[in-house]
């Protein structure tokens, strides 16, 4: 039995497509034949959500004590990969030194405290 | 180390540090509530991994799914909240494990919380871990002594044998348990007591009794108490037996105590519910055989090849009214290499331990049991069966056979024999010396009500003057030997008698 969520990644897919409004009527045509319509409402839901999870993935946030010179970020954007990404800039005071970062779901932490604590374990093991 | 080369080497290994950049793949809380927690993002994340919050505070993803991942919070939850992040460690479910856990209570997380200061341990060492395979594994040969005549004689139990302990609230269970770590002194084993939900308390008893008997020199304590979250108390096994294999891997023999096990289904049905995985008999999710048969399974005798040790598991399944074929202690039995059935009825009759020789079996341990024991309760097994069945009809009628009389007399003083106070544990050829008395019918001169004075005045005599004889029934059992004994029993008697 095919999910609310599974048509909302097809319905994603095929908006990719060049021919793309044909293929969606298509798609219309197979809820239709399918007795699936209903599911439609939970479709829209989750492709609004995927879509908005897309486009937050897409955002480099830097977190650091003071506000970084363009140099910085960029030396930033190289590390994470996030070269296209929209830049947000956070000043967050427990930052003691040094920056974290998150994009597309991973932290790239370059903290002081990160670091001390990478020290640490060296001279503790 | 002076000041002046302790600050080179600091100055060293500042030069040499490199700092780098840690990358770690992280998730959000999206709910969180009775100690689970549901976190979107972790795509890469794999099944037991440990999961760190924003507090500090560890997890273990048990549910991947499509979106989310639903996480176990390992310790408090209260203060995980939702939005919160969710680093992934790369880590699966481990606690550092060294020669210093011995003689200390933990937690299943393996933090000291004895207030005895931290652990220093060497090694990690993984909570689930596969079964050694069929190749690795030797019959089990070695007898594990319990020191409790009844079990050692009756139900024996080998180094490397899945014993069930099985039984009503208040029937003895733990005593049992706990005599038997008692009994391992100078044995050679290590010792392993998981206490799972229970009463912070009882279990700080039970502490303390090993400690007078000096049993803590070889034991280890896992506690997650019944204030612990469910989580703590569904690793609490996983993790005793992983501090087992650490020893096992060094060649020593290891006893495990699961106390108890129906407390620990209890807790693997809450944590499967709250997962909102699918609910089958009695509300448990379907793997809960898979549940207990993986920890069970973990207990084994290796071969010299590879090591020689053994892990010996007494699981602990407590019954409601003395119903054994009820879901959970119907898995563990047919799991288990035998079970040690403690009857409420036996108990507040005064027969204690309080174990149903009927319904008790061992199915490995008869080829561990020393040649002595072996041949001596033998006998005493048949006698036994055959009062039980004369008992149910002695009741009714006075007017009995020589015969009858006889068979009821010499069962009811093997039942007097057999009664064990707590945390006296008795070693296997004085076993073997009282249980031959009554065999050969030298006990019949005794009254029931005296058999027990017998019993220790016996002992004591044995202990003064016999010691030799002793040694030579723990080496063999010869003729000659034979011989002593009865010799020995007769001299005893007539002092006794006298």
């Amino acid at each position: 039995m095919v999910d609310s969520r599974t048509l909302a990644r097809t319905v994603l897919e095929l908006a990719t497509k060049p021919d793309a409004d044909e293929r969606i009527k298509k798609f219309i045509e197979y809820l239709e034949k399918n007795n699936l319509r209903g599911l439609l409402p939970q479709v829209i839901a989750h492709v609004e959500r995927i879509t908005k999870q897309s486009a937050e993935s897409n955002v480099l946030r830097i977190r650091s004590k003071f506000e970084l010179s363009e140099a910085d970020i960029q030396h930033i954007q190289t590390l994470t990969g996030a070269e296209s990404a929209h830049i947000e800039q956070h000043i967050d005071e427990s930052v003691i030194g040094g920056f974290s970062a998150t994009y597309k779901g991973f932290l790239y932490d370059g903290s002081l405290d990160n670091q001390l604590t990478q020290f640490k374990n060296v001279l503790t093991k | 180390m002076n000041t002046e080369t302790l600050v080179k080497k600091l100055e060293k290994e500042i030069s040499n540090f490199q700092p780098d950049v840690d990358v770690t793949e992280y998730g959000i809380v999206q709910a969180i509530g009775d100690g689970i927690a549901r976190v979107s993002g972790l795509s890469q994340c794999k099944a037991s991994e440990m999961i760190e919050f924003q507090n500090g505070t560890i997890g273990v993803a048990l549910n991947l799914e499509e979106d989310t991942v639903g996480i176990i919070v390992l310790g408090d939850y209260l203060s995980v909240k939702e939005g919160d992040t969710a680093k992934r460690t790369g880590k699966i479910l481990s606690i550092p494990v060294g020669d210093a856990i011995i003689g200390r209570v933990v937690n299943p997380l393996a933090k000291a919380i004895d207030g005895k200061g931290d652990i220093a341990t060497d090694t990690e060492q993984l909570i689930e871990r596969v079964a050694p395979g069929v190749m690795t594994r030797e019959p089990v040969s070695v007898p594990m002594q319990t020191g409790i005549k009844v079990i050692d004689a009756l139900v024996p139990v080998g180094r490397g044998q899945r014993e069930l302990i099985i039984g009503d609230r208040q029937t003895g269970k733990t005593a049992l348990a706990i005599d038997t770590i008692i009994n391992q002194k100078g044995q050679n084993m290590k010792c392993v007591y998981v206490a799972i939900g229970q009463k912070k308390s009882k279990v700080m008893r039970v502490v303390q009794k090993l400690e007078e008997a000096g049993a803590m020199d070889y034991t280890t304590v896992v506690l997650a108490g019944a204030s612990d979250p469910s989580s703590l108390q569904y690793i609490a096994p996983y993790a005793g037996v992983a501090i087992a294999e650490y020893f096992l891997d060094k060649g020593e023999d290891v006893l495990v105590i699961y106390d108890d096990l129906t407390k620990h289904a209890a807790a693997y049905r809450e944590i499967s519910l709250l997962l909102r995985r699918p609910p089958g008999r009695e509300a448990y999710p379907g793997d809960v055989f898979y549940l207990h048969s993986r920890l069970l399974e973990r207990a084994c005798r290796l071969n010299n090849e590879n090591g020689g040790g053994s892990i010996t598991a007494l699981p602990v399944i407590e019954t409601q009214g003395g119903d054994v074929s009820a879901y959970i202690p119907t898995n563990v039995i047919s799991i288990t290499d035998g079970q040690i059935f403690l009857e409420a009825g036996l108990f507040n009759k005064g027969i204690r331990p309080a174990i149903n020789v009927g319904l008790s079996v061992s199915r490995v341990g008869g080829s561990a049991q020393a040649k002595a024991m072996k041949k001596t309760a033998g006998p005493m097994k048949l006698g036994l069966a055959q009062y039980r069945e004369l008992e149910s009809f002695a009741q009714f009628g006075s007017d009995l056979d020589p015969q009858t009389k006889k068979t009821l007399d010499h069962g009811a003083k093997s039942v007097e024999l057999l009664k064990q106070k707590q945390y006296s544990p008795i070693i296997m050829s004085k076993q073997v010396a009282s249980i031959y008395a009554l065999n050969n019918g030298l006990l019949d001169s005794v009254k029931k009500e005296e058999v027990q004075k017998w019993e220790e005045g016996f002992y004591s005599f044995l202990d003064a003057s016999k010691s030799s004889l002793l040694d030579g029934i723990a080496s063999g059992w010869t003729d000659d030997v034979q011989s002593e004994l009865q010799q020995a029993i007769k001299e005893f008697n007539d002092t006794f008698n006298a």
